[in-house]
């Protein structure tokens, strides 16, 4: 099971919501560390983990274009401006076909990040704007809860769009190049991903 | 249930793997869909169906490796054409929930040597290929190169054809992959009777694909498959030659 952290960070799900764990099962906790914001500290980690047995089921749908992982297929090239990725799909293999309701979004970019969006389509054409980031900063990132759950329809599909900027060094990660090219990847490379957090009911 | 199994459970491994093993494997045609080393007879057809099991893993990371399973069926015919040629076409899809892809192939073959044991051939086939996530489609061109080689055992045929592909992989939203595969398949022709013959068929298949992007890229570069296929193919019964009347002496 992928317990998805990104959706967890220092927060506490809202609504009465969580994410099931089956009995018995294992939790790895897998932290990644990265310097290319900060110098080396002492490690000072911890983590709190709240049970609630009687919360309803809170599930994640990734928004992302498998294809980004190979090879070069997102490359972003040194001195582009605005490099733009794209992808859209209906997620039926984790809905199973029924409609679902977005909690939250929680949208996922390295330092060369400038703009980020997500969208539902519907009947081919943009049915609504989920999340909007005109400027993207890294030290950011977090989950956006939807003041009202969007209903997301047995035929709708998802969309996310992401735009680097690879002309210079992040303003906050001055130590990450700005001169090669760059794909998908930890570190210093970039991706794109949206996790939509969706629960049965609204 | 098996969507719940495949959201909770697999659905990073399992998008990964069908990226690749739709995207990536693009046209890794057995030979059991490209016939025989032997190369058929003028005006010889043939028709067949094939099923075929795919098996390999992506190393994505430098001790993950992903496991790419997929299943392909698909429908194959087969004419032999004039002075030791061939050519081939076929149809094939793979289907699993909430992916589809669907590939339309041709081939053509040469005899370079043949006797009554011994048969070698070259193989030229182009692959187009479509595949889905229910969004965004992701294409694929591959052009096949390959040289099989056959030893006849009777009315059957042992067949090795070492073999090596290149696939240009396109789509809206992300930059266009050339990815390279090099391997070779070994089938057996199995003669059932005059008409029907059965294809067991093991094809191996390699890549150096890179994958998480430009900077560890030793670490993070591989890719395989194994393709079992079984296909079974129906010979049209050729019309016998009208020889000319001998003139009575």
């Amino acid at each position: 099971m992928i317990i998805d952290a990104f959706c967890l960070i220092g927060s506490d799900l809202p609504r009465g919501i969580g994410m099931k764990i089956n009995a018995g099962a294992k939790m790895p906790l897998n932290i990644h560390y990265s310097m290319a914001h900060a110098p080396a500290l002492p490690d000072a980690t911890s983590i709190e983990l709240k049970l609630d047995t009687s919360a309803r089921e809170f599930i994640t749908i990734p928004v992302m274009n498998p294809i980004w992982m190979v090879d070069k297929a997102m490359r972003i090239k040194a001195g582009q401006s605005d490099a733009t990725f794209f992808f859209r799909y209906k997620p039926t293999i984790i809905t199973g076909g029924k409609a679902m309701y977005i909690q939250s979004i929680y949208p996922h970019m390295h330092a060369y990040g400038s703009k980020f969006a997500v969208r539902v389509i519907r009947n081919g054409k943009v049915r609504q704007c989920l999340l909007e980031v005109p400027e993207w900063e890294f030290g950011w990132e977090q989950s956006y809860w939807l003041t009202t759950p969007f209903r997301l329809g047995v035929d709708d599909e998802l969309y996310v769009e992401c735009h680097y900027d690879n002309t210079k060094s992040p303003a906050h990660a001055a130590n990450l190049h700005s001169s090669r090219d760059i794909a998908w990847g930890e570190g210093d490379q970039e991706m794109c991903v949206a996790l939509l957090g969706v629960t049965k009911d609204p | 249930m098996i969507v719940d199994w495949l959201s909770k459970q697999n659905f990073v491994e399992l998008v990964v793997s069908y990226a690749m093993a739709h995207a990536l494997v693009t046209g890794c045609s057995t030979s059991a869909t490209l016939g025989r080393a032997e190369v058929m007879h003028e005006g010889q057809i043939q028709f067949g169906g094939t099923f075929e099991l795919q098996l390999g893993t992506a190393k994505v990371a430098s001790d993950i490796e992903i496991p790419l399973p997929a299943y392909v069926t698909g429908a194959t015919g087969r004419i032999g054409l004039a002075n030791g040629f061939e050519a081939g076409a076929r149809l094939t899809g793979g289907w699993f929930p909430s992916f589809d892809a669907l590939q339309i192939g041709a081939d053509f073959k040469g005899q370079i040597y043949s006797d009554n044991s011994w048969h070698i051939a070259a193989q030229l086939s182009e692959t187009w290929e479509r595949f889905s996530l229910q969004g965004s489609p992701i294409y694929g061109l591959t052009t096949g190169i390959g040289f099989p080689l056959g030893r006849s055992i009777g009315p059957n045929e042992i067949t090795l054809v070492p073999k090596i592909h290149y696939s240009y992989v396109f789509g809206e939203g992300f930059y266009p992959l050339g990815v390279t595969w090099y391997g070779s398949s070994l089938a057996y022709h199995w003669k059932i009777n005059d008409s029907v013959e059965c294809v067991p068929d093991v094809s191996m298949m390699v890549s150096d694909v890179g994958f998480n992007g430009t900077r560890p890229e030793k670490e993070r570069s591989g890719a395989s498959v194994i393709q079992l296929s079984l296909s079974v193919n129906y010979f049209f019964p050729q019309t016998a030659t009208q020889e000319k009347p001998t003139p009575a002496p």
